[in-house]
């Protein structure tokens, strides 16, 4: 198997504080751990935060491990500007992975892997080109005080709105949102996800050509690059929490879908069902139901 | 939805299984008997088809597989509906005893036995034409069909959660499958097992070499015929891809009925292009397919002889481990998505 290097951008004291209490918690998981050890683990940063970012990865991995691509200009650029330029930084450090032949994690500071799930990410993308997905939901900030086990149980029951808006029967955030779930028996949890976000990479020199377009933007890597993936037959998405599952930190005010009457004959209708150009993940997606198991760990 | 329901027939019949009507809202019922089903709700289904073909050997298979796991609480209760059809095709001799083991789900008045007697080495021919026959009233009372092989184990509450993804206009519900060894009838009982249990017995007890040849990890494997390719991430995990899962719930359109009826790629139309052209023809480019990936949800396994259906071995191939000898639009799509068998 190819060794990983893990790819974080992280700036400003909000992600610096979730790097160490939301990521680095789940990568000292005991079998995230085992693997996240002998990674690299690459930041792009803000060089006036060096120090404080270094002292919190070094708990989990050795300095020497550690490798940082830093931003020019001011903070507030970096800021203003964070979108092209965590794009640029994805690119560069693509070219550091083909080089080395690594493989790329992609990993922001508000992450949480499920334990475990690193692991079976790394199995699931032994194959050539292939880049993994698993499930994945927002959930509140207060899931951070829940303890680090039972991260699918903690994730639901500190839902993100994305996520309380999205159950089938009053999914008003499906539309938009593009999840739609439904219990099916106690502790067992079914879900539709129409674009859920490529992490694990192996990754192709076009790859870089792909991110480097002038109009390329770092969401383009679950908005469109998904596409490029699954018609290349590289997409490989887990469908259950039991192979991995990721809780993603969010505001409760940020990243809430605008709500819509769900569609009593279409419960999985998604806005960008009756465009011409719909993209084909999304379609493909929709097809295929994962399972959250609560309680796995 | 559906045809009209008499609800009065309903009630009566839910309530055999222990179910009452939810208070609040009238298509929910809620268990209310003893033991392990106490908080299930069963929503109102919709009428099914169910369609089975069963000849032979498979009379006995269709009682300790297929009516063994139908007859379960929860897959019984999802059954539940007047408006239900049993299709069951089979010999005239073995009417008696078909009658028998199909009302242990049904009553006998919604049991239709489909007299066909079987023409040599025409099994795909014959199969379609039972299925075509079977297609037409789907289609006529606009209610899906539910394949129901007798040789297959459905996994207590298999049939509420692809029901739940059937509901609506042209969806079609397809769950990967693994063969097991014929010997797994002797450990069902009316009691059923969970779903982890029931992987452990297809899986490790009763598992079939279409299945164990099929590990990614192997130098030598029957993934590049079989369609099948399996990585055991622990001890009772498999993440399983699956080139050809077969649909099991089906809302038929007009096209699907003209699909069966032509030749596909010159190929005279037989039973085989359900798994093998109909999805990437039909279903998934139509957005229709809804597969469902964790046998936490729904876990199915398909009773085989020891010595039947074993694929072709071959070198791995270490760049491509997952190849398969075919990639029409459905096994191109399926490869990419990785499913969850979970045993205890």
């Amino acid at each position: 198997m190819k060794p990983i290097r893990i790819f974080t951008p992280v700036f400003g004291n909000k992600f610096i504080n979730l790097l160490d209490q939301c990521l680095s918690k789940s990568l000292l998981l005991p079998k995230n751990h085992e693997l996240v050890k002998r990674c690299k683990w690459t930041f792009f940063l803000h060089p006036s935060e060096f120090d404080r970012i270094m002292g919190i990865a070094s708990k989990v991995i050795p300095p020497e491990q550690i490798e940082t691509l830093e931003a020019d200009g001011s903070m507030d650029d970096l800021i203003r500007k964070r979108g092209p330029l965590m794009c640029e930084s994805f690119v560069s450090v693509m070219r550091w992975c083909l080089r080395d032949n690594y493989q790329m994690l992609i990993s922001t500071p508000d992450f949480f892997w499920s334990d475990g799930t690193i692991p079976n990410m790394q199995k699931l993308a032994d194959h050539k080109n292939v880049c993994v997905s698993v499930p994945h939901i927002r959930t509140t900030p207060e899931f951070l005080t829940s303890g680090i086990k039972d991260t699918v149980k903690n994730a639901v029951i500190h839902p993100h709105r994305s996520w309380s808006m999205s159950e089938f029967g009053k999914h008003t955030g499906s539309f938009k949102g593009g999840i739609l779930w439904r219990t099916v028996r106690p502790g067992v949890i079914a879900m539709q996800h129409r674009m859920p976000s490529p992490f694990l990479l192996n990754l192709l020199p076009e790859d870089t050509q792909y991110f480097s377009k002038k109009e390329q933007e770092w969401g383009a890597i679950d908005h469109n690059w998904a596409e490029a993936l699954m018609n290349a037959g590289r997409w490989r998405y887990a469908l259950s929490s039991d192979i991995g599952f990721m809780a993603e930190v969010t505001d409760v005010d940020q990243n809430v879908p605008p709500s819509d009457t769900p569609n009593p004959n279409i419960p999985d209708d998604f806005w960008t069902q009756d465009r011409t150009y719909h993209l084909i993940h999304q379609t493909y997606n929709r097809q295929f139901i994962a399972s959250l198991r609560v309680g796995t760990e | 939805m559906g045809s009209q329901i008499d609800f009065s027939k309903f009630d009566d019949r839910m309530a055999q299984f222990g179910y009452r009507r939810s208070s609040l809202c009238r298509n929910i019922w809620r268990h209310c008997g003893n033991g392990s089903h106490l908080n299930l709700e069963v929503r109102t289904m919709r009428p099914l088809i169910i369609f089975s073909v069963v000849y032979g050997k498979h009379i006995d298979w269709m009682n300790r597989a297929l009516v063994r796991s139908l007859a379960w609480p929860e897959n019984k209760a999802a059954l539940q509906h007047p408006n239900t059809k049993w299709f069951i095709w089979g010999d005239l001799e073995t009417t008696q005893s078909i009658y028998e083991i199909a009302t242990k789900v049904l009553p006998f008045n919604q049991i239709i036995l489909k007299q066909k007697r079987l023409e040599n080495n025409k099994g795909g021919v014959d199969l379609l034409g039972m299925m075509l026959e079977t297609q037409r009233h789907c289609l006529l009372e606009k209610v899906p069909m539910f394949t129901a092989p007798p040789d297959t184990v459905f996994s207590e509450g298999s049939v509420k959660a692809m029901m739940d993804y059937a509901e609506y206009p042209g969806t079609c519900v397809a769950v990967p499958h693994p063969r097991c060894l014929p010997t797994i009838m002797d450990d069902l009982t009316d009691r059923p097992p969970t779903n982890p249990q029931l992987v452990n017995l297809a899986l490790k007890k009763h598992v079939h070499d279409a299945w164990k040849t099929c590990d990614v990890s192997s130098l030598v494997s029957g993934i590049h015929v079989g369609g099948i390719a399996w990585n055991r991430l622990n001890e009772h995990t498999w993440a399983v891809q699956h080139r050809l899962p077969t649909i099991y719930i089906a809302n038929f359109t007009d096209d699907d009925r003209k699909f069966f009826h032509k030749p596909f790629k010159g190929v005279a139309p037989q039973y085989g292009m359900w798994d093998h052209e109909w999805p990437g023809s039909e279903v998934i480019p139509k957005e229709r397919q809804r597969t469902i990936g964790s046998s936490d949800i729904a876990f199915i396994a398909e009773c085989t002889e020891y010595h039947k259906n074993i694929p072709t071995q071959r070198l791995t191939n270490p760049e491509e481990r997952d190849a398969f000898h075919r990639n029409e639009l459905h096994n191109h799509v399926n490869r990419q998505y990785v499913s969850c068998f979970r045993g205890e």
